[in-house]
Order: structure tokens, then C-alpha cells, then sequence
């Protein structure tokens, strides 16, 4: 009885097709045109505003603007890597191939945006604090969170069977969660040169017009994320599902429109 | 100090790298549908000499 209504539930029926393969190829590459348009849109309108529009900084000058990469990089990098260690821990518990696949294909999206974080954060440090590199708690936890993504993503090469992989991968990315409060709280726990947080749930001690090409690039690299991910995990499911049927309908598909 | 190559050397880096990112991909994707066709091609041929 019980089963029944699980089944009838909606959720439940679109986790189950999630779970297919080919619906989950076909499924989400409708998407994929739309969210790289809407981050192409918002990042072209964030950096207008954040580059040309908003006003110098009266400490910093104009280095500030480093912020408009250098920010919503560092919070892709922390998101990033929750969402890889729920996916995991979903793909741990549920055996949801779909789900290992997308939490795997996440750790290179979160490398390249820690990498960022922490050559833009080099590069805005030279002006302001006059060094490029200093080993304090912020930088150095942030070191440390690219080491474990690096960490997963070799794990998940060096083992041939990529299920076994993925599982032995995912629980070394949701060991790694604890590294993340240190990040969040390392400018409160320890006396840091990484300045504090400016904007929290509460509000923010920014002016507007520097606010919004924030607030807009950070959409835009959710949106990066997501086209991305989505583009990653269809790879993969064509690179493991290599002999089955579906994958040579889906191969001959794309020939086809090549030709046309 | 002149800000300008801290600035622009952040928009490089990050363009550089997210760009890859989005890249690499694709290029696996290529060599996947190849791989794909390549394997259907051979299994379609022993299917032919066997039968």
C-alpha cells in the first residue's frame, strides 16, 4: 500500500527516471543551450556593471573589482563541494548511478573554481596586503579544499571499475566536509589577513552599486556550474554505457544532425 | 600602484580556466561518439562474418 502511493508520488517517479540513463540523457540535454545562455546573459551584465559601471573603492581603488571573479569563485568552490558530498552520499546510500556520475563529474567544476579563487585571491593580494601568498587560515583551508578535490578526482582515476570508484571517492568528499566550517569561520576563529565576510544572511556592509555585479555573477556561476555538470555526466554515461543500445541511437542521432 | 594588470590578470586566469572547463568536455564527447561508432561498426561486421 504503501509502495503504491511511493510509486504515485511524482518525486519519487522522477528520482526513479533519473535514475535511467537514457531518460536522464535526453532529459537534461534540453536544458543545456538555456543555462549557457542565462549565464552568457548574467555574466556579461555583472561584469558591465561590476567593471564599468560601479564606483572605485576609497581604500582600494580599483583592485577591488578582482571581487566580481575572485568571490563567486570561492563560493562555488564551498557549494560546489556540498553538493558534491550529498550527491555522493545519495549515491552511498541509494546506488543511484546518475547520482555517483554527477557527484564525480563535480569535483573538476569545483578544482577549477578553487583554482580561481586562489589565483585571483593571489593576484588581489599583491596591492592590497602587498604579498601574493601568506599561510593564513583562510588561504590555507582553501589550499587545502583544492587538495581534496584533487584527492576525489584521482581516487575516482585510479580505480578501473568506476561504481566501486565513485562510492570510494564519495566518502573521501563527504570526510572532506569538515574542512569546510574551517573556511567559513577561519576569519573569526583565527586573527587572519583575509578580511572578514561582508555579506551574510543578516545583510551587507556593501554599497548597492557594487553589490548587484556581485550578487549577478554569483547567479551566473550557478549557472555555469549547472550547464557544465549536466554536459560532464552526459559524457560520462556515453563513455560507460558504450556497448549498450541506447548509446548507438544516441550516437547515430548525432551523426544524423551532423550530416543535415 | 598600477592596478590595471592584478585586475585584467584575474579576468585572464579565470577566463582561461573556466573556459577549459567547459571545453574538455566536448572534446570527450567527440571521442566518445567515435569510440561508440567504431565498436558498433566491428560488432556489426562479426555479426556479418558469423552469420
Amino acid at each position: 500500500m504503501k509502495t503504491d502511493k511511493a510509486r504515485k508520488n511524482p518525486l519519487v517517479m522522477f528520482i526513479h527516471k533519473l535514475g535511467s540513463p537514457p531518460w536522464f540523457y535526453g532529459f537534461t540535454g534540453k536544458f543545456i543551450p538555456w543555462l549557457w545562455a542565462v549565464f552568457a546573459v548574467l555574466t556579461i551584465w555583472g561584469l558591465y556593471l561590476g567593471l564599468f559601471k560601479a564606483p572605485p573603492d576609497y581604500l582600494q581603488g580599483e583592485s577591488y573589482r578582482i571581487m566580481y571573479i575572485h568571490v563567486p569563485a570561492a563560493w562555488m568552490s564551498m557549494m560546489i563541494y556540498v553538493l558534491m558530498a550529498i550527491m555522493g552520499f545519495i549515491a552511498l546510500i541509494w546506488r543511484i548511478r546518475t547520482m555517483e556520475i554527477m557527484a564525480m563529474n563535480s569535483a573538476p567544476i569545483g578544482a577549477a573554481f578553487t583554482l580561481i579563487a586562489l589565483a585571483t585571491g593571489s593576484l588581489w593580494g599583491r596591492p592590497t596586503w602587498g604579498t601574493y601568498w601568506v599561510w593564513d587560515a583562510r588561504l590555507t583551508s582553501e589550499l587545502v579544499l583544492l587538495f581534496l578535490y584533487l584527492g576525489v578526482i584521482g581516487l575516482y582515476k585510479a580505480m578501473d571499475e568506476p561504481r566501486k570508484a565513485a562510492r570510494a571517492a564519495s566518502l573521501l568528499a563527504m570526510v572532506g566536509l569538515v574542512n569546510l566550517p574551517i573556511i567559513h569561520f577561519s576569519v573569526k576563529w583565527w586573527n587572519t589577513l583575509h578580511q572578514g565576510s561582508s555579506i551574510s544572511l543578516t545583510g551587507s556592509k556593501i554599497d548597492p552599486s557594487m553589490l548587484w555585479p556581485l550578487l549577478i555573477m554569483a547567479v551566473a556561476m550557478k549557472f555555469y556550474y549547472a550547464a557544465n555538470l549536466i554536459t560532464r555526466s552526459r559524457v560520462t554515461l556515453l563513455e560507460q554505457d558504450l556497448r549498450k543500445s541506447w548509446t548507438r541511437t544516441v550516437a547515430e542521432d548525432a551523426t544524423g544532425e551532423l550530416k543535415s | 600602484m598600477n592596478h590595471a594588470p592584478f585586475i585584467w590578470g584575474s579576468y585572464a586566469i579565470a577566463t582561461i580556466v573556466l573556459l577549459w572547463t567547459a571545453v574538455a568536455p566536448l572534446i570527450s564527447k567527440k571521442t566518445a561518439f567515435k569510440n561508440i561508432r567504431t565498436f558498433n561498426r566491428a560488432r556489426n561486421q562479426s555479426r556479418d562474418a558469423n552469420s
